[in-house]
């Protein structure tokens, strides 16, 4: 009796089956998310130096030190901004090395802003000249755009059918004092992912209500990339590039801007 | 025997226990490797994409024959021209900016700011009198000029000022069109129909509350009549 106890196995649960197949499972998708995820980096990066542009650019044949090189930023910089300052759109200068953001009109600062604090992805730090210039050297304009705000804050008002029904609703419905989040994004024509941030230290509420969205955003991006990766695909990466300023500005700033934009910045 | 038999009979519990251990620990390691999951998609994936050893070193090629880049004083020089060029464009006289969003003005002269305050712009409302007409009250944004200058002007209530009151629009002379004194002292016309002019609601200055125009108070208005002429740029954002 003892002996029969002892040699026959006990059946292994089949839960353990199915935890060890999640696993390997969770497992597998991980490391074919990272890898593929790594090599969509590597492989924008050589996409960019692989254009035209870039090959043939002479300020990538010479071994170019960072003076020269920040230099050469500068031009490109400006020679974008007299270039957008030829159209009549009200455009959005981002200056990172000075942390200051300008919103032009026809070449005239309307409002300057001071940059709280940027991220911006190590992509940006790895351009060599020519890869710069391709990405920076030329305005870039803003294709799909997101945020927390309404573009034009529109209140529909149904006209009265006399005088009676005419109430005295002017102090009611202002709303520039109401507080909101300030949160957007633009996706630029060249790539980049603009993202703006405002910032309020005074407002908690607000806070969640940034990270929601750029949670929300961020899984989006996640389940798309996803995605393609099960399917072995390389997902589509986008450099980013994330600005804190404060939240007023970011609001007038956000509104003032037409909807697809106009963009230089300084790297 | 009696004692076998009772141990017997406690037996099925255990089983019983054990599975219920078992199914715990199955649901706490699939949540552990969940979470484990999501923090490898939401921070280290994201984390490994911005480090710098998965970029490849670059290397030079050699100079083709003919290609030269420019030094850092032609840099310079380049820069100096292109920075002239951007300060050029921005008016030497005087030119006003109109911040629709925060409803403040800056009056600038010589490229100083020389005064701002408080004004009022359009309060995006859209009032709808039937499925085709309605108008939205909104200032336009861009570069205008300072097409006319006019002393107590006197207001031509458009047709939206009759329907916002719910009484019946008139004809285009009717004297009930014509109202004095609610514009302010002065008024500048920016075109199409839009003013900067004074208000008597100087309580919502700050505030969007207006048709499109743009409200300022007393002096400021005044201010703003004498330093800009026909023809001065007026920016609004």
């Amino acid at each position: 009796m003892d002996l029969q106890e002892y040699t026959r196995r006990k059946p292994v649960p089949f839960q353990n089956y199915v935890l060890v197949l999640i696993l390997f499972g969770f497992i597998v998708i991980a490391l074919q998310y990272a890898v593929l995820s790594v090599l969509a980096v590597r492989q924008k990066m050589e996409a960019i130096n692989e254009q035209v542009d870039v090959k043939l650019s002479a300020v990538n044949t010479q071994p170019v030190d960072s003076a020269w090189f920040e230099l050469y930023k500068e031009k490109a910089w400006l020679e974008t901004r007299v270039q957008i300052a030829r159209t009549d759109s009200i455009s959005l200068s981002v200056n990172l090395k000075d942390s200051v953001l300008q919103l032009e009109l026809k070449g005239v600062v309307l409002k300057s802003v001071k940059i709280i604090d940027f991220a911006a992805d190590a992509f940006f730090y790895q351009l060599n000249p020519g890869a710069y210039h391709h990405l920076f050297g030329t305005q870039a304009q803003g294709g799909s755009n997101y945020s927390t705000i309404v573009k034009a804050p529109i209140t529909i008002k149904k006209a009265p059918k006399d005088t009676s029904e005419v109430r005295t609703e002017v102090v009611a419905k202002i709303d520039s004092a109401k507080v909101e989040a300030v949160h957007w994004m633009l996706t630029l024509d060249n790539g980049v992912l603009f993202k703006i941030e405002g910032t309020d230290q005074y407002l908690k509420s607000n806070w969640w209500v940034g990270r929601k969205f750029w949670f929300w955003q961020d899984l989006h991006k996640i389940t798309q990339d996803l995605r393609q990766t099960v399917q072995f695909e390389i997902p589509e990466y986008q450099p980013e590039i994330r600005v804190h300023i404060s939240e007023a500005e970011a609001r007038a700033i956000f509104r003032a801007l037409p909807v697809h934009p106009l963009i230089c910045i300084r790297f | 025997m009696e004692e076998e038999t009772g141990s017997i009979k406690k037996d099925p519990g255990l089983p019983a226990a054990k599975t219920r251990k078992g199914r715990i620990a199955f649901w706490l390691i699939l949540a552990g490797a969940m979470l484990l999951f999501a923090w490898w998609m939401l921070v280290a994936v994201p984390w490994l994409k911005n480090s710098n050893l998965i970029f490849a070193k670059e290397e030079k090629e050699e100079q083709p024959v003919g290609q030269e880049i420019a030094d850092l004083k032609d840099l310079k020089a380049d820069i100096g021209r292109l920075q002239k060029k951007i300060d050029r464009m921005t008016p030497g006289g005087v030119y006003l900016i109109v911040n629709t969003s925060d409803n403040t003005f800056f009056l600038y002269k010589d490229k100083k700011l020389i005064r701002n305050g408080l004004c009022s712009t359009g309060s995006y409302v859209k009032l709808e009198l039937n499925d085709e007409k309605n108008w939205v009250f909104e200032t336009p944004k861009g570069v205008f000029t300072i097409k006319g200058k006019i002393t107590s002007p006197v207001w031509r209530k458009p047709d939206w000022a009759f329907v916002e009151e719910g009484l019946p629009v008139p004809s285009a002379n009717d004297p009930s069109r014509y109202e004095y004194g609610v514009l302010g002292d002065y008024a500048l016309s920016l075109g199409s129909g839009y003013l900067i002019h004074g208000t008597l609601y100087k309580r919502f200055l700050g505030q969007p509350v207006t048709h499109g125009c743009i409200r300022m108070n007393d002096e400021d208005l005044e201010a703003v009549y004498q330093t800009l002429p026909i023809g001065a740029k007026v920016f609004i954002y």
